[in-house]
């Protein structure tokens, strides 16, 4: 089977749930959609990080994640939608350990953090991912996840969140 | 059973989930007012995308196709693509595609060693049981085989030793990952590199790649240069003119 084809039974399986995922993080249905075609995108072209024998939802779930996370950071670069996009948010708001938190927090939060404990908040807190498969994911040790969720665990409390 | 994570979630409604848990967690979800409610929403949202899912699935492999074409280089693209790398290394960083091949060689061939105009010899000694070979062409490699290298060259430099199997996965034998610098060979002569290499059990097409180069090697530039390679036209591609290439047909279990 050829990437190309891989690709396309991996999309079968798992666009939808991965549009979900995309959606809860944009809070939008066009930004969500074009999210996964990049996801699938760069999974095709790291085909090769693709570990045969494993699930592959959760490689595609990293994938999705920086995909999102690079479209969060454009939109604060632009300075526009930081706040905006509530009106789809009803259904896909995210909780956060438990606790609801508007996205418009999350952007907030996510701009405070850098790239690496942006992957590790979404992947642990939103996708809930425990902190074995998030050190696995991210091709890091468990206890730099653990340092790292330490840490934005005192911002969420200092942001007042929690 | 406690509440489940989201990823669960995910995994029941992609079919990621063996029987029994999908079972358990259906059951929770059906006990559990707070995990339907989340359930709920996922469901929502996931038949909302399976609607246009179809017309996605076409745009992305016609994405990719188009992407496959753009990509594909000219001849003058390719040596545009190739050459700062070239010129980095004074047009002297040297390929070597080795092919493990078929059949056990008898006995150690001093003249296996293969050699390239431009500086690298490199012979390639494997040890199974108490029996040690030459690979050459034609040489069947099982697992738990152990790969010892000698590299002879012309100049110092810095020495680089992958393998592609047939997925098209890279592993890296000398350094062992690609962050790790290159092997350096401090002066020219002959090198045994320290430690062996034990094969792992995958089957099928292999390639062993060695590049040297009297420059400083950059390794994920030659990671992407091989995957490219390897994608784009599959292994019967022509590679591109410095490099040598011997086809690769591996397969089989350990038989001894």
């Amino acid at each position: 089977m050829s990437p190309t084809q891989s690709i396309e039974r991996l999309h079968r399986s798992y666009a939808a749930v991965l549009y979900d995922k995309a959606l809860r993080l944009l809070g939008d249905r066009a930004e969500a959609e074009d999210a996964v075609q990049e996801t699938f995108i760069n999974a095709h072209r790291n085909f090769t990080d693709f570990v045969y024998g494993t699930s592959a939802l959760p490689w595609l779930y990293r994938i999705c994640t920086n995909v999102c996370l690079n479209q969060l950071r454009s939109r604060r670069r632009q300075r526009s939608k930081l706040l905006g996009a509530q009106a789809e948010t009803t259904r896909c708001a995210p909780a956060l350990e438990g606790r609801a938190i508007a996205r418009a927090q999350l952007d907030t939060l996510l701009g405070l953090l850098d790239q690496r404990a942006q992957q590790i908040l979404v992947l642990h807190f939103i996708d809930g991912f425990d902190q074995s498969e998030v050190a696995a994911q991210l091709g890091i040790s468990r206890r730099a996840v653990v340092k790292r969720l330490a840490a934005v665990r005192r911002l969420l409390a200092s942001e007042g969140v929690g | 059973m406690s509440c489940a994570r989201y990823i669960e979630f995910a995994r029941l409604l992609s079919d990621d989930l063996d029987a029994e848990r999908a079972a358990s967690l259906r059951s929770h979800i059906e006990s559990c007012e707070r995990c339907r409610s989340q359930f709920a929403a996922i469901s929502a949202n996931v038949e909302d995308y399976q609607r246009i899912a179809e017309t996605k699935r076409l745009q992305l492999v016609e994405r990719i196709a188009f992407q496959r074409v753009e990509k594909r280089p000219t001849r003058a693209r390719s040596l545009l693509w190739w050459g700062p790398l070239i010129t980095a290394s004074a047009a002297t960083a040297l390929l070597l595609v080795l092919r493990l091949s078929l059949t056990p060689s008898a006995s150690i061939n001093p003249q296996t060693a293969v050699r390239f105009k431009g500086g690298l010899a490199l012979q390639v000694i494997a040890k199974r049981g108490d029996r040690q070979f030459v690979v050459d062409d034609g040489a069947r490699l099982y697992s738990g085989d152990a790969l010892r290298f000698v590299a002879t060259v012309d100049r110092p430099g810095q020495l680089a030793i992958v393998s592609l199997d047939a997925a098209r996965r890279l592993s890296w034998f000398y350094p062992q990952r690609i962050d790790a610098p290159p092997v350096t060979l401090g002066r020219a002569g002959s090198h045994t590199l320290s430690g062996s290499v034990i094969l792992d059990d995958s089957r099928g097409k292999e390639l062993l790649i060695a590049v040297f180069s009297p420059q400083p090697l950059d390794l994920r530039r030659l990671s992407h240069m091989i995957d490219d390679w390897a994608r784009s036209e599959s292994l019967t591609r022509k590679p591109p003119k410095h490099w040598v290439v011997r086809r690769v047909e591996k397969g089989g279990g350990r038989t001894q």
